[in-house]
């Protein structure tokens, strides 16, 4: 049984519409001077694939937070 | 397994010396059979049914399959099981780092497409090994899957490793555009930078993820029973829930397990910890082992491929090859690679390096050290410095390096690349122990374009050198020789070549003959480069005897160039049947165009000026467009000057004696000229002078030009008093050359006698203005060099209206040439610019050229300025001219170089 977890990587700057359009697989919200994308990922993976392209796009992560918990089993 | 590690070279790969000196390691055209080969199954892995039914579902049903998983979740396992069960052909490539190259890349996919009995055409093998880059080999790649009935599955193994965006890019075109005839399956210990999110939402994506591949407890207890424990259900349930169906887990835990007094313990224990798991397994299965078994181990872990030999020297112990045959045997994570090779499985050898570090740091240098030296020994030059580097001693990094003449493929651009890389880290302003890595630094200096620092390096090397005595450090001294021939030659420096020429030729002897005779590019370098010496000097005989030799070396020529300056040497020697065929030989490259960093400038200048002799302005414009191109990206001045000179030459013939004029005044400016360029520059000015009028500026711009006496400047002087209406003076100047006949190289005799045709005409002896007229023209007939009459129509003309026979008979030297567009004027050579100047981007389009830099979409690109795509269109236009380029990845590295983004 997969559990996905939801993620936010919280980004410094602010995304322009192409980068937005990057992530259409994510949530991208705007915060003061920072984009946050809010992804559920099924698994280590899909977390790693994530952080390859944002590196990818020289964009600088300055946060990751799990946000929703693994459920207890 | 069979050994499948036997290297097997494809069909036309062979490109000659170009590898010369290329680094084992860096594979070049070679295929690995390894890489393209499913890989075996060994015996204690456990049938997963459910997981090959996934998997062939998959590929039945979607484009694109995807494994993913951590290292040691059994990805490749369940690939070549399915593999093991798939009836249509399959074609399997193990990625690695050095694929990120797309020439890498796609003869990997082509190789292992041929193997699974994919028909693809020889053209486009050799495609992929050339012009990867380019969309149209994409096309006619994706066409060729397109069409095959079954389907060709492609595996590609460790698709994390893959990061190169234009390979990935290219990967995911020939997906879509393959349709029905290519499926890819994947594995990966990330989501692939593919974009997978838009197979998703098309249904063309299946994914088999962590949690699909983890063992359930069923498949748990098969695999524990392989290792031969038998544990209770109950336990068995206990460990799967510990270790999450990892596959490796669960393999390093039976390995513990199997010489465990208790195994209920062991397991009980292990659910309770709370420690990482890899890492206390590691332990509990080296824990197992006798010391000297951990010892070797942990030793060994350093290398990629362990062999028994290499175990032996690393760590120092006689033993270590049973000991590791063993490991293999008992399946203690150490895997045959064929070949009496080894490798540590990936999480075990990370597992033994963390301890090696955390146990003993005092050591992990002299391991290094060690491996350096073993492999140093062993020839593989580039592990040997990686090891060096590891052990932070580049000192002895580049001492591999120098000391075995390894030099030449990090003195070009591009070639060395995977050499060079290793010293990126090296700290710059040290004081070293010797002259080696100082030369390290010349040689990234000169490749980087960066002729002030590579100075730098190279005196600080000579400095060291001067300290110790002669007979020592020849290597050294060879390549600090070398390199300094080779920046001397770049910048224009004649007498310094000279000198490092002599310096090279000298050491040469100095170094044992077997480490020169490995590197047949430092004897080619040092040829190549007395003989542009000899080139540049005037001395164009001795320039194509030296030449010469060195193209007889092994039949070809690397990038060290001397079939270029063999055909210009040709050329200026009048020998342009001969310039052709040298300048076709040193452009043709497996009978394709190489990319403009790799093409010969000399040939193309060599090509212009045949074509400018005969008077075929159209292709000497095209051949100097090139040339200019070619000159943009890899600077050389002397190539640069006689550039300026065809094309000043071509003006005058072209009647614009004034650009001409300019064009010279443009090449000379902002260097020391050597003579024999001056006085070619100062014989076209004399002439463009003297066809603007300014007879008195011709002559003058002659007696400069004259200077040495030769024959040559001294017909061109005797023009100039023609011109200037003094025939005595005129016949005075023209005496020796006449006099000397065949001892003068025919053009300078040609135009001998056409001065002299010119002056008898004008003192109205037509007998002898006949014949010498004839003779010019019979001396002509055999090189077609219609340019000295081109130039001499004014009087010429008039002429032959009362000569008929002799316009009938030489009817094709007097045709008026072809002449289209006017021949660009290159700029020439000011200090360190390159020989094109380009005409300034706009803000807007240097805007533009940053997000194509950014690999962002033309469409991408007008959405994040605001305009319309045809806008941006408009701009890649105008900025493909200004830059002459004929696409985007072109623009943007031109650009790049001329630091214009």
């Amino acid at each position: 049984v997969v559990r996905s977890l939801i993620y936010e990587i919280t980004l410094a700057g602010q995304a322009g519409a192409t980068t937005r359009a990057e992530f259409d697989d994510c949530h991208v919200t705007m915060g003061p001077g920072t984009t946050i994308l809010r992804a559920e990922l099924p698994d280590q993976a899909a977390l790693a694939g994530l952080m390859e392209r944002i590196t990818g796009l020289g964009l600088d992560v300055i946060r990751l937070d799990l946000i929703a918990p693994p459920l207890a089993s | 397994m069979t050994d499948q590690t036997v290297p097997w070279r494809p069909e036309a790969a062979s490109r000659g010396t170009t590898r010369l000196g290329r680094p084992a390691g860096a594979l070049g055209d070679l295929i690995l059979a390894s890489k393209i080969t499913v890989p075996g199954v060994p015996d204690w892995v456990v049938q997963r049914p459910r997981i090959t039914r996934l998997i062939a579902e998959g590929r039945r049903c979607c484009p694109l399959t995807v494994v993913t998983g951590p290292p040691g979740a059994g990805k490749t396992m369940a690939l070549a099981l399915w593999a093991a069960t798939e009836p249509g052909p399959v074609a399997w490539v193990g990625l690695d780092d050095y694929d990120n190259r797309p020439e890498a890349f796609w003869s990997y996919l082509i190789a292992a497409l041929r193997r699974s009995g994919v028909a693809i055409s020889k053209r486009l093998s050799a495609a992929a090994r050339g012009r990867a880059d380019d969309g149209g080999f994409l096309l006619r790649f994706a066409a060729a899957l397109a069409v095959q009935d079954p389907p060709v599955t492609l595996v590609l193994d460790d698709l994390h490793l893959l990061t190169e965006p234009q390979v990935l890019k290219g990967l995911d075109f020939v997906l879509r555009s393959a349709g029905a005839g290519l499926r890819l399956a994947v594995s990966s210990r990330m989501d692939p930078l593919l974009p997978l999110h838009r197979y998703r939402v098309a249904g063309q994506l299946a994914e088999i993820r962590a949690g699909d591949l983890a063992f359930n407890t069923s498949e748990a207890g098969l695999l524990l029973a392989q290792h031969g424990c038998t544990l209770t259900a109950d336990l068995v349930e206990a460990l799967t829930r510990r270790t999450e169906g990892w596959a490796a887990g669960l393999r390093l835990a039976a390995m513990s397990l199997a010489g465990h007094p208790d195994p209920g313990q062991f397991v009980k224990e292990l659910a309770a910890e709370d420690s990482a798991l890899t890492g206390y397994l590691v332990e509990e299965v080296l824990a197992a082992q006798p010391p000297q078994v951990r010892d070797v181990a942990l030793c060994t872990s350093i290398l990629e491929y362990v062999s028994a030999d290499a175990a032996a020297e690393v760590a120092g112990d006689d033993r270590a090859a049973g000991i590791l045959i063993a490991l293999a045997r008992a399946n203690a994570f150490v895997q045959p690679v064929g070949s009496g090779r080894y490798r540590y499985h990936t999480l075990f050898g990370e597992v033994l390096r963390l301890k090696l570090r955390r146990e003993r740091p005092d050591q992990v240098a002299t391991l290094h050290r060690r491996a350096a030296r073993w492999y140093e020994r062993n020839g593989l030059l580039t592990d040997a410095v990686r090891h060096a580097v590891r052990a932070g001693d580049w000192q002895l990094a580049a001492e591999i390096v120098i000391d075995d003449l390894a030099i030449g493929p990090m003195l070009e651009p591009g070639d060395g690349q995977l050499l060079a890389a290793e010293f990126a880290g090296m700290p710059p302003g040290q004081a070293w122990a010797g002259p080696q890595p100082h030369l390290i630094l010349a040689a990234a200096a000169l490749s980087a374009d960066h002729p002030g620092s590579c100075a730098a390096a190279l005196d600080a090397a000579d400095g060291m050198l001067e300290r110790v005595p002669t007979c020592e450090q020849a290597a050294s001294r060879l390549t600090a020789a070398v390199i300094r021939l080779t920046a001397c030659l770049r910048a224009g420096d004649l007498a310094g070549a000279a000198a490092a020429a002599d310096r090279a030729e000298q050491q040469a002897g100095q170094v044992p003959g077997a480490t020169l005779a490995r590197h047949p590019d430092i004897t080619e370098r040092i040829l190549g480069g007395r003989g542009a010496v000899e080139l540049w000097s005037g001395h164009l005989d001795q320039a194509v005897r030296v030449l010469s030799t060195g193209a007889g070396h092994d039949g070809r020529h690397g990038r060290a160039g001397y079939a270029g300056h063999l055909a210009l040497a040709e050329a200026a020697r009048g020998r342009l049947g001969r310039a052709t065929e040298r300048g076709a030989a040193a452009l043709a490259d497996n009978g394709r165009l190489p990319p403009a960093r790799d093409r010969d400038s000399a040939a193309l200048v060599a090509l212009a000026w045949v074509h400018l002799q005969r008077s075929e302005l159209r292709e000497a414009r095209i051949c100097l467009k090139q040339a200019d191109a070619v000159l943009a990206v890899s600077p050389d001045r002397l190539t640069g000057a006689m550039a300026c000179l065809v094309a000043a030459l071509g003006a005058l013939a072209e009647g614009r004696a004034e650009v001409a004029a300019q064009i010279v005044t443009r090449a000379r400016s902002g260097w020391p000229v050597p003579p024999w360029i001056d006085q070619q520059l100062g014989l076209v000015q004399s002439r463009a002078c003297t066809a603007m009028g300014d007879s008195r500026a011709g002559l003058a711009a002659a007696r400069r030009a004259a200077f040495d006496d030769s024959l040559e400047a001294s017909v061109a002087l005797a023009h100039a008093f023609a011109a200037a209406g003094d025939g005595e003076s005129a016949r005075r100047a023209l005496a020796p050359a006449l006099e000397a006949g065949r001892e003068a190289p025919r053009p300078v005799r040609l135009c001998a006698r056409l001065v002299d045709a010119r002056l008898s005409y004008a003192s109205g002896d037509h007998a002898r203005g006949r014949r010498s007229l004839a003779s010019a023209l019979r001396l002509a007939e055999p090189e077609q060099l219609r340019l000295p009459f081109a130039l001499e129509r004014s009087w010429i003309g008039p002429v032959l209206k009362g000569e008929p026979e002799l316009a009938g008979t030489h009817r094709g030297l007097l045709a008026p040439p072809s002449r289209h567009e006017p021949l660009p004027a290159p700029a020439s050579a000011s200090a360190q610019a390159p020989v094109l100047i380009v005409e300034p981007l706009s803000d807007r389009e240097r805007e533009v050229l940053r997000h194509v830099s950014g690999m962002l979409t033309t469409a991408e690109v007008a959405s994040e300025m605001y305009i319309s795509v045809n806008t941006v269109k408009t701009h890649l236009r105008s900025i493909y001219r200004k830059l002459a380029a004929d696409h985007r990845g072109e623009a943007v590295r031109r650009a790049r170089q001329l630091q214009l983004i």
